[in-house]
């Protein structure tokens, strides 16, 4: 029995394969798990399907099976062999199950340490044991990756730092105002960067935005968008003092906001701290704004500088992560070596045959007027109800390993013939 | 008896600081959290060392420099605990038990066993008049901490830089939030410190003010505190430049309080120096 993960990745795969190969809907998704399930050897399986991965989760006999889901998935996807394969990774055991663990903890991710990705794992293992694909060993590691996730989430702090702009703008708004919920804020010129920005600071409790536009029309629109306030843009200066965050992202050539009027602003706000992020290139405020007491301005730049820093922080924390993950690798291992019967098997026996030799040596010294052949079938006699004793528990531990608590089995019997020096299968190897 | 509660305080103090350094290293919230244990632990012993000492000489325990510098840090500990309960502050700690320690420090150094006092300071006016004014000085030294954390915290925001140590940081609207209100029940404490004492100088001596130089220093920072309140509330000032006032304002009390005592002569020195 092994775990393995076949898949791709936007490490392995440009989109242009990962969306080829993605099950983008239900429908898809349970077809898949159909055609991987059918295949031979595979007794359970997960199917993972993001933007950013593909992978199936499998339990079974794994030898060759690479070969099996690649003529699968290209005859699904109509995509050619040669041009899945250099694409895909496949991962055995130990290595399977570490992969596993930090794609749940969302070290394996594109944004390092993005939550999402639990969410989504969560939601492939449910959708697939909603459908029987899973199974005892599934189960088990699934659980386990959750658990591993949680644990990287709470034990670092690899979720703690904003790794995008306009994140990392809202992070510096409540540095400054604690909280943004009787705030207000202007949005100067439009944007996709901007429009983020202004959308975070209004999910993180901004009471009112007003837009300001070249166009009034489009002022309009986004103010409609917002929920906010349309203003000209002939009159925004006049409004700065209303408000404590602009966001400013126009077009014009020079500066719009100079010192002097940001001066004027905070005067008339009796020194109430402003918080100016300017996302505009060329920029649209003079960075002389920044030296008024009170004000703060960051511009596209100095947000990236916060991002790439935190970003470094969230590596540092991904190392910390790694040893979670060897930790419970480690007891995982320990686990599935546990189920391993065969050597059990070996030291129950060897158990009852050492008792019978020495009985049976014992025995021989008082028989010693029997012949050969009488102690001939003595001997047979004893192997007889050795064999007949263990033949039922022989094939009880060999299913075990599909049973839930096929641990407390193996833990009772070593306990109960007192075999505790039995290692697993791979120590002894 | 009591002085076991002195010298295990301030081996508690000094945990405190130490938990608060490994905090500042490691970066692991937990050590903070144990920190302001040990803070929690030597203000309880520091009380009890003032009760079983104030109870020895039948009058309030603020007659020597050494008690009032334990009444000092039973305050600061005190105060601080109840704004981390209110605020959340994680990382302040790190600035108020040096602090602390510091205090209870030098209190042991000039630490002398308790002996009968004059009939002078067996007077209700005792609690009434010195309580008040430490209170006002601790709330005082709590709004010197936290407003050299805002220039710490304004700086940073200013010059753009970050770390995950910042990151700890409380908001600077959060700090000058807790320096405002510092100063602003700081004040009352000590105008009620003050007027009392001039009630009962003028009950035990005869008259309300003596020039005593204590009695100047007070007015003087007295002055500067009002000043700060007046330019925060009418002139709409905040943010760093209180910062900065507050800070030169408690370098001043902290004169009026340690500086005047060993520089000049007057009814207002702590006993057995």
């Amino acid at each position: 029995m092994n775990i393995c993960v076949i898949g791709l990745s936007h490490k392995t795969a440009p989109v242009e394969i990962r969306e080829k190969v993605a099950f983008s809907s239900q429908q898809k998704l349970e077809e898949g798990l159909m055609l991987i399930k059918k295949l031979d050897g595979v007794k359970e399986c997960v199917i993972l399907s993001t933007c950013n991965r593909v992978e199936m989760y499998l339990v079974g006999e794994c030898n060759g099976i690479l070969d099996n889901v690649v003529e699968a998935l290209s005859c699904y996807h109509g995509i050619k062999k040669e041009e899945l394969t250099p694409h895909l990774y496949l991962k055995e055991d130990r290595e399977a199950i570490r992969h596993i663990f930090k794609v749940a903890s969302g070290l394996d991710s594109m944004v390092l340490g993005e939550p999402q990705i639990t969410g989504q794992l969560k939601e492939a293992y449910g959708y697939a044991a909603g459908k029987n694909m899973t199974g005892f060993f599934t189960n088990k590691l699934m659980h386990t990756a959750f658990s591993v996730a949680k644990r990287v989430r709470t034990e670092t702090k690899i979720g703690s730092f904003a790794v995008s702009i306009s994140y990392v703008a809202v992070e510096l708004a409540k540095k400054i105002f604690e909280s943004l919920e009787d705030k207000k804020a202007m949005l100067i010129g439009a944007g996709e960067m901007a429009e983020l920005a202004a959308k975070h600071l209004l999910s993180n409790g901004i009471k009112e935005i007003i837009v300001a536009n070249r166009t009034y029309e489009r002022a309009c629109f986004l103010a409609n968008e917002f929920n906010g306030i349309p203003c000209s843009f002939e009159e925004f200066p006049e409004k700065l003092k209303f408000v404590d965050i602009v966001i400013s992202s126009t077009g014009a050539p020079t500066f719009i906001i100079t010192p002097e009027k940001v001066k004027e602003a905070i005067k008339a706000r009796k020194n109430r701290p402003m918080f100016f992020i300017d996302i505009a290139v060329p920029r649209d405020i003079d960075p002389k704004v920044n030296e008024i007491d009170n004000v703060y301005v960051y511009d596209i730049d100095d947000l990236q500088n916060v991002v790439d820093a935190n970003l470094l922080e969230r590596q540092k924390e991904a190392k910390k992560a790694e040893v979670i993950i060897e930790e419970e690798l480690e007891s995982f291992q320990q686990w599935l070596k546990s189920l391993n019967v065969k050597p059990l098997l070996v030291a129950l026996r060897k158990h009852f045959e050492d008792i019978k030799n020495i009985e049976y040596e014992e025995a021989k010294k008082k028989l010693s007027h029997l012949s050969e052949k009488d102690l001939n079938v003595i001997e047979a006699l004893l192997n007889a109800i050795i064999n007949k004793t263990l033949h039922h528990p022989t094939v009880f531990l060999k299913n075990l390993s599909t049973m839930d608590n096929a641990y407390q089995y193996v833990d009772t019997i070593k306990e109960l013939f007192n075999l505790k020096g039995v290692k697993g299968a791979e120590e002894e190897n | 008896m009591e002085n076991t509660f002195l010298y295990i305080g301030f081996i508690t103090f000094c945990f405190s600081t130490l938990f608060f350094i490994i905090h500042l290293l490691t970066m692991k919230e937990l050590y903070g959290k144990v920190g302001n244990y040990f803070i929690l632990a030597g203000t309880i012993l520091f009380f009890f060392y003032l009760l079983i000492r104030g109870v020895k000489l039948q009058h309030f325990p603020v007659t020597t420099i050494h008690e009032g510098l334990v009444f000092l840090s039973f305050l600061l500990g005190l105060l601080f605990l109840l704004f981390y309960l209110k605020y959340k502050l994680k990382i302040v700690g790190i600035f108020v038990s040096p602090v602390i320690t510091f205090f209870a420090l030098i209190s042991i150094f000039v630490h002398k066993s308790a002996s009968p006092a004059m009939d002078l300071l067996q007077s209700l006016w005792l609690p009434i008049h010195v309580g008040s004014i430490f209170i006002g000085n601790a709330l005082f030294a709590l709004s010197f901490v936290f407003s050299i954390v805002y220039i710490i915290e304004n700086f940073r925001l200013k010059r753009k830089k970050f770390d995950s140590f910042g990151k700890q940081f409380p908001s600077l609207a959060t700090l000058d939030n807790i320096n405002y209100l510092c100063i602003v029940y700081g004040f009352p404490f000590m105008t009620l410190g003050m007027i009392t004492g001039a009630v009962w100088a003028q009950y035990a001596i005869g008259s309300y003010w003596n020039n005593d130089p204590k009695e100047i220093w007070s007015l003087i920072t007295w002055m500067l505190y009002s000043a700060i309140l007046h330019c925060r509330l009418i002139s709409g000032w905040r943010g760093k430049k209180i910062a900065i006032f507050s800070i030169f304002a408690f370098l001043v009390l902290v004169f009026t309080f340690l500086g005047v005592t060993y520089l000049f002569k007057g009814y207002h020195v702590f006993r057995g120096l």
